[in-house]
């Protein structure tokens, strides 16, 4: 099906992306994926061609262009040719809004540049080793002591957390608790008391570092504190939406790639003289497939469009980000099962389509956490 | 001692063996090692007598048939363990339906633990078939084969293939031939490494097990006892996928409570349990059906409805452990993807449910044919 969502703009964007993921970063995934990490350099690369930084302001070194869609773009590339590795997405569509949201000028001017040209890596810490959908468990405190905060406290399942130059911490400001107990604060490399854990080895994803973080006693200058002082919980809140549409976006796109190599796969693989795609059951399983895949495109180009003029809300982010990505374990679950025995073979994409896609349900807010938002906006 | 304390023995020992051999960390390190499988926890269980629990006492085995051998399975499914069992059972199911001289000869040593044994055949949508790309030569000294088979399960650790192949005549027929890991054993790397697979170069002597006339017959016994014997796998691959997920379900508090004690995870639970335990109970019926009536209409059905849910209720346990877990579930060091990998390549393999479901209904209405007919 057509899609209406993009024009010219992206359409070009989209050219320039899909050859920096073919030709710059597509042949150095094996690498990536054994070494657990991808080079830092990637970062600069790509921002040097529009990849990274479109959407921070010109004066501060950036494309200067305010539009989800490229951010889609940008996903959607990542996503179908399963180029996990570097967090582009995380910089793009998770770290800039926060960044362009809640820096002030002063800020902005010291980390806006080098955020844009790739530079510096960036990465955000929410979640703990005790604490993941439940965000208001945050047990990690910064406590004030004079100009500085004093950062405890360890995170985890951290995204780019061992190539990340500067981390947005979330840390409990008022041991009272309550939605008004949370402050986020830029914390830098080197800053003592930083130290970075193991770069934790995962169910797939394999060239993108996942890493857990320490903090004792790390001093943190109240310039680094983002934001507002116990605004820090909200702020999560309004930029959800951005990170659970780019999940959901590069859902749909990896469903979308890895199925349409599936029905080129039933098409050319005969078995008793014909193509495997031709036998019943696999046409109306890829049917099926190719319906809900278009269905799912429909509803999270309507939803880009409305993140484009801003009038997303987060419970349609919510929707989008559950059901795209539990269609995602359907679509690499029975595309394994159509590549037969050789679907199991980790040299075939296929095989690492389905790896890879497992946590798409879980990061982000799991499905479940999903469902409660939408739920509770019911009023159920 | 009544059946079930005969089964609640077995299983106990295995499981106690398993325990202090076959632990996940033990699964673990092998799985990412170079191993191919676990040949140490292979000799201790051949100490025990496993690999000839469903041969009979005139071959040297067990004759504990193949309902204790799938409940040995279970065990074996429960813990990852990287053995060859399911291959080997099947090896084993078509020598005793054979009954030939080469089988009377190979059986004792398959039965010993000596010798591993593998499958190697083509499939369509029928179940197993002869390889594609192999042929059986009839020279002056015998038998020999020629050819490639993609993927055989078990593999790298045989010494022994059983092939389905076509003669230079253009028939059916069952070959015996050594193999070499070493030789002709190309490793694969696959899904889920506590599976061995290997692509196989055949390229020498085998002995024929049986011509055309036997030939369906027992591929049949061969194709029943796997899917049984992983049905059984599946079973206890879904059984402690269920229980990890539940344990952690307990343990693990979010807004205050434990997250068993949201619906969403309490009832994803509840039917990841009830797809177990039905499987188990599907098992145990096809398993006893293998012993009591292998050739039947009836037998091949059980087996395959049977497969079918066991493999539904593996993969679904798995992904139900995987997200119960959050974002522990998708780490490397927590077992729940080697759960998952186990099942999905199960599944993979050697058993496409809605295949499995597809020859059963079959099965059902070729036999109701024949009831009119009667
Ligand atoms: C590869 C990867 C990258 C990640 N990147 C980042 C990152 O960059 N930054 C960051 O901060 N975090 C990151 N995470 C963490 C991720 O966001 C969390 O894992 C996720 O939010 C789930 O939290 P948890 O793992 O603690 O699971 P838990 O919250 O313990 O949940 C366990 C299970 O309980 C369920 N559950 C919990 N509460 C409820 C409820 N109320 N009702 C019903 N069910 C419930 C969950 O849905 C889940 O199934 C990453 C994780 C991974 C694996």
């Amino acid at each position: 099906m057509e899609r209406d969502v993009f024009e010219a703009d992206h359409r070009a964007f989209r050219e320039v992306v899909r050859d920096f993921v073919t030709r710059e970063m597509a042949p150095h995934m094996e690498r990536w994926e054994k070494a657990g990490i991808a080079d830092r350099e990637i970062f600069a690369a790509a921002a040097k061609v529009g990849l990274l930084g479109f959407n921070v302001p010109e004066e501060f070194g950036g494309g200067g262009v305010d539009d989800f869609r490229f951010n889609a773009v940008v996903a959607e590339e990542l996503a179908a040719s399963d180029v996990h590795g570097p967090g582009f997405t995380l910089h793009n569509d998770v770290v800039a809004p926060y960044l362009l949201k809640m820096a002030n000028d002063e800020q902005k001017a010291r980390w806006l540049p080098p955020f844009a040209s790739g530079e510096e890596i960036w990465a955000i810490a929410m979640t703990e080793p005790g604490t993941g959908s439940d965000l208001k468990g945050i047990t990690t405190t910064a406590v004030r002591d004079g100009d500085d905060w004093i950062i405890n406290g360890a995170k985890t399942f951290i995204s780019n957390g061992i190539n990340s130059d500067r981390v947005i911490v979330v840390a409990k400001t008022d041991p009272a608790g309550g939605s008004k107990a949370f402050t986020l604060f830029v914390v830098e490399r080197g800053m003592p008391g930083f130290t970075r854990g193991r770069n934790l080895d995962k169910m797939g994803l394999h060239a993108q570092d996942t890493a857990e973080l320490n903090f004792d006693n790390v001093r943190v200058p109240a310039a680094n504190l983002l934001g507002e002082e116990g605004r820090g919980f909200y702020q999560l809140m309004t930029n959800l939406p951005e990170e659970r549409m780019s999940i959901a976006v590069s859902a749909v796109a990896a469903s979308r790639s890895i199925l349409d190599q599936t029905i080129e796969y039933a098409k050319t693989r005969t078995a008793f003289g014909q193509p495997i795609g031709s036998f019943q059951n696999s046409r109306f399983l890829l049917a099926e497939l190719d319906t809900e895949v278009d269905i799912a495109q429909v509803f999270v180009d309507r939803c880009l469009r409305a993140l484009s003029t801003k009038e997303l809300t987060h419970v349609e982010a919510a929707k989008a980000k559950w059901w795209t990505t539990e269609l995602q374990q359907r679509v690499v679950d029975r595309c394994v099962q159509l590549h037969g025995g050789y679907g199991y073979m980790n040299e075939y994409p296929v095989a690492k389509a389905f790896v890879n896609a497992r946590i798409q349900t879980i990061y982000g807010g799991t499905t479940e956490i999903m469902k409660e938002i939408v739920g509770r906006a019911l009023g159920v | 001692m009544s059946e079930a304390e005969i089964e609640g023995e077995l299983r106990g020992a295995i499981a106690r063996l398993l325990r202090d051999r076959c632990g996940i960390e033990t699964v673990a390190a092998l799985a990412d090692g170079p191993d191919q499988w676990d040949e140490s926890l292979w000799r201790a269980l051949t100490e025990v007598g496993v690999p000839g629990l469903p041969v009979g006492e005139e071959h040297g085995g067990g004759g504990a048939g193949f309902a204790l051998a799938a409940a040995a399975q279970e065990e074996l499914g429960r813990r990852l363990a990287p053995v060859p069992t399911v291959s080997l059972v099947a090896v084993q199911a078509a020598l005793m339906a054979a009954g030939s001289d080469v089988a009377e000869r190979w059986l004792p040593r398959l039965t010993s633990g000596e010798v591993v044994a593998a499958v190697a055949t083509g499939r369509t949508a029928d179940g197993w078939s002869a390889a594609d790309d192999v042929r059986a030569t009839r020279g002056r000294d015998g038998w020999s084969l020629h050819g490639h088979v993609p993927i055989v399960a078990d593999a790298p650790a045989a010494g022994l293939l059983l092939v389905a192949c076509v003669t230079d005549d253009g028939d059916p027929g069952l070959f015996l031939t050594e193999i070499d890991a070493s030789a002709g054993v190309h490793a694969l790397e696959a899904l889920d490494p506590t599976r061995p697979l290997g692509g196989v170069t055949l390229d020498g002597p085998a002995e024929r097990v049986t011509g055309p006339s036997g030939h369906d017959t027992v591929l049949a016994a061969a194709e029943n006892a796997a899917l049984v014997m992983l049905a059984a796998d599946m079973v206890g691959v879904g059984a402690e996928a269920t229980g990890l997920a539940v344990d952690h379900a307990k343990t693990r508090h979010q807004f205050g409570r434990a997250i068993g004690s949201f619906q969403a995870i309490s009832h994803r639970a509840a039917d990841m349990f009830v797809a177990v335990e039905s499987a188990r109970a599907l098992v145990a019926a096809a398993a006893g059906a293998l012993d009591e009536d292998p050739g039947s209409a009836e037998t091949r059905i059980a087996v395959r409805l049977a497969a079918a849910q066991a493999v539904d209720a593996a993969v679904a346990a798995t992904q139900g452990c995987v997200q119960i877990h959050g974002g522990m579930g998708f780490t490397w060091e927590h077992p729940a993807h080697r759960y998952l990998r186990r099942a999905k390549g199960a599944e993979a393999l050697i058993a496409f449910p809605d295949r499995l479901r597809e020859q059963a209904v079959t099965a059902v209405l070729h036999s109701r044919k024949e009831d009119s007919h009667a």
